[in-house]
């Protein structure tokens, strides 16, 4: 046992040594007497030592900084916000539209154009508070949440046309938020959304992917998202159907009438799901392009928070399509 | 230990200079823990990011009890890993032996005498999970043997010898013919 116990500590030593870039050969000539004991051990531990040292893609470790920085920055936020997470739900909101009836239906009107950092901005993230909160049914607070997010990229594009970089990453986790509220709104009641009954239209497969502003493609820091959501090649038309005397008819075949008439309330839910997945998709499209072509004119200042912008906003449109389609 | 313990202490008041000193000096090595033990190099990043996001929520609940600070994050990485091999093993997927070519089934790679951790990682499976730890620890984490020791809540010299028959475990389970 002793022995052993000795052996396991020289092997330690050499392991601590082979980490500290020492060779396995200077190692062995330390303790010829276990040699040939030693260098089979010495070899593995230095092939696994070799093989551990990789490192994580550096498009992956940027973005995965930013959403850390990003996170640190919430944490004290959420603690400061105090007066609104204090009260209970039913108070909070009756707080919030009290706020916004006494600044006045003017006040209101104008911070809808307000930016970020604006003495206004806190008015109309209230007033979106208050629409969320008097909108009973998922679907439409999934509808809200879509508006409110391609609201928040109108205020990135904005502001990195304004040439002000500092609350971008700020916007854009807001934006993050509300797309995900989509997602889970969907995820959560699949009843309210229906089956994914989509027409082939809208199926991944038939969609082209967005196009990328030419003559250059996505920056090389903007990380390839984790799975590729493509957009239509165009806007989705209604379905067009044969009937049995040959002639074209636009809309639903006599069977899928049959079906509407005895499902007039699921059918109408349908439509405003269908809208939804087509105002997102259009969304998808739209804002990725636009974010694109504001970080192709960027100056250097600002790349950093586009590309932020972008790649957040791929991967969560992605996700709120993902649990809108299936 | 001292100024550990007082990065900590500031990262605990969510000072973001010190939290980034702690993501930064951690990040990498948490990432190869996390790929030695499950891999896979794109699902260890998502998760390697989470073990932070993690740290964040988690580190004013953080108690200071004489030990290295890794030891907790560690312990954080490996709830990541428990939970994620138990939701993986509900959904179908291809296993990761399947994956990857052992060491001994490509000669070419045999004859540059380099593996990769996907390699290493099919190999480590055969091992016993406290041989498969210490592998990890030890070799992706770079932690020394008292680190290893507080993580895994064991003593030094058990940690040594853990560490001898899980290289030579190791060994026997990267050798031609052995992984298939």
């Amino acid at each position: 046992m002793k022995q052993m116990n000795e052996f396991d500590n020289i092997l330690d030593e050499c392991l601590q040594r082979l980490l500290a870039g020492e060779t396995v050969e200077s190692c062995l000539s330390r303790y010829p007497q276990h040699a040939s004991e030693l260098e089979p051990l010495l070899r593995t531990a230095q092939d696994t030592l070799k093989a551990a040292d990789i490192k994580p893609r550096p498009e992956f470790r940027d973005l995965a900084r930013r959403r850390f920085q990003a996170a640190v920055r919430e944490v004290p936020r959420l603690e400061k916000r105090g007066l609104f997470t204090l009260l209970r739900p039913g108070l909070a909101t009756v707080a919030i539209i009290a706020i916004v009836l006494l600044a006045g239906g003017g006040v209101v009107a104008a911070a809808g154009n307000s930016l970020p950092g604006s003495p206004l901005y806190p008015v109309k993230l209230a007033s979106e508070s208050v629409r969320l909160a008097l909108t009973p049914s998922d679907l439409g607070k999934a509808e809200l949440n879509a508006a409110f997010a391609d609201e928040r990229v109108n205020e990135i594009i904005r502001m990195a046309e304004n040439g002000d970089a500092s609350l971008i990453d700020e916007t854009t986790d807001r934006m993050n938020d509300q797309l995900l509220a989509v997602a889970n709104l969907a995820g959560n009641d699949k009843s309210a959304f229906g089956e994914a009954s989509f027409s082939t239209e809208y199926a991944p497969s038939a969609m082209a992917p967005v196009p990328t502003p030419t003559p250059t493609s996505m920056p090389t820091a903007t990380p390839a998202p984790t799975r590729t959501i493509a957009t239509p090649s165009a806007t989705p038309s209604p379905t067009v159907v044969e009937p049995p005397d040959g002639g074209l008819l636009e809309g639903t075949s006599p069977v899928q009438e049959g079906v509407a008439d005895r499902n007039g309330a699921a059918a109408s839910e349908d439509d405003a799901e269908a809208d939804l997945r087509e105002m997102i998709l259009l969304q998808y499209y739209e804002n990725l392009q636009a974010l694109r072509e504001q970080l192709e004119q960027a100056p250097p200042a600002l790349r950093p928070a586009l590309e932020y912008a972008v790649a957040v906003a791929e991967e969560a449109y992605a996700r709120a399509l993902d649990d809108l389609f299936y | 230990m001292q100024d550990e313990q007082s990065l900590v202490r500031r990262a605990q008041q969510h000072d973001e200079m010190a939290l980034t000193q702690i993501y930064e000096e951690n990040f990498d090595r948490i990432y190869r823990y996390i790929v030695l033990k499950i891999g896979d190099r794109t699902e260890a990043e998502d998760m390697t990011q989470q073990v932070f996001l993690n740290v964040i929520k988690a580190i004013s609940s953080y108690k200071w009890q004489g030990m290295p600070f890794s030891s907790w994050l560690y312990r954080i990485a490996h709830n990541q890993i428990v939970d994620f091999l138990r939701k993986k093993s509900k959904r179908p997927t291809v296993p990761i032996d399947e994956t990857v070519t052992a060491v001994g089934d490509d000669p070419e790679r045999s004859a540059l005498g380099r593996i990769e951790i996907e390699e290493v990682a099919v190999a480590a499976k055969r091992l016993t999970t406290a041989q498969q730890e210490v592998i990890s620890l030890r070799f992706a984490a770079e932690l020394s043997v008292a680190e290893v020791a507080e993580v895994m809540g064991k003593s030094e010299g058990a940690v040594k010898a853990l560490q001898h028959s899980a290289i030579v475990a190791l060994r026997k389970a990267l050798s031609p013919g052995a992984v298939s």
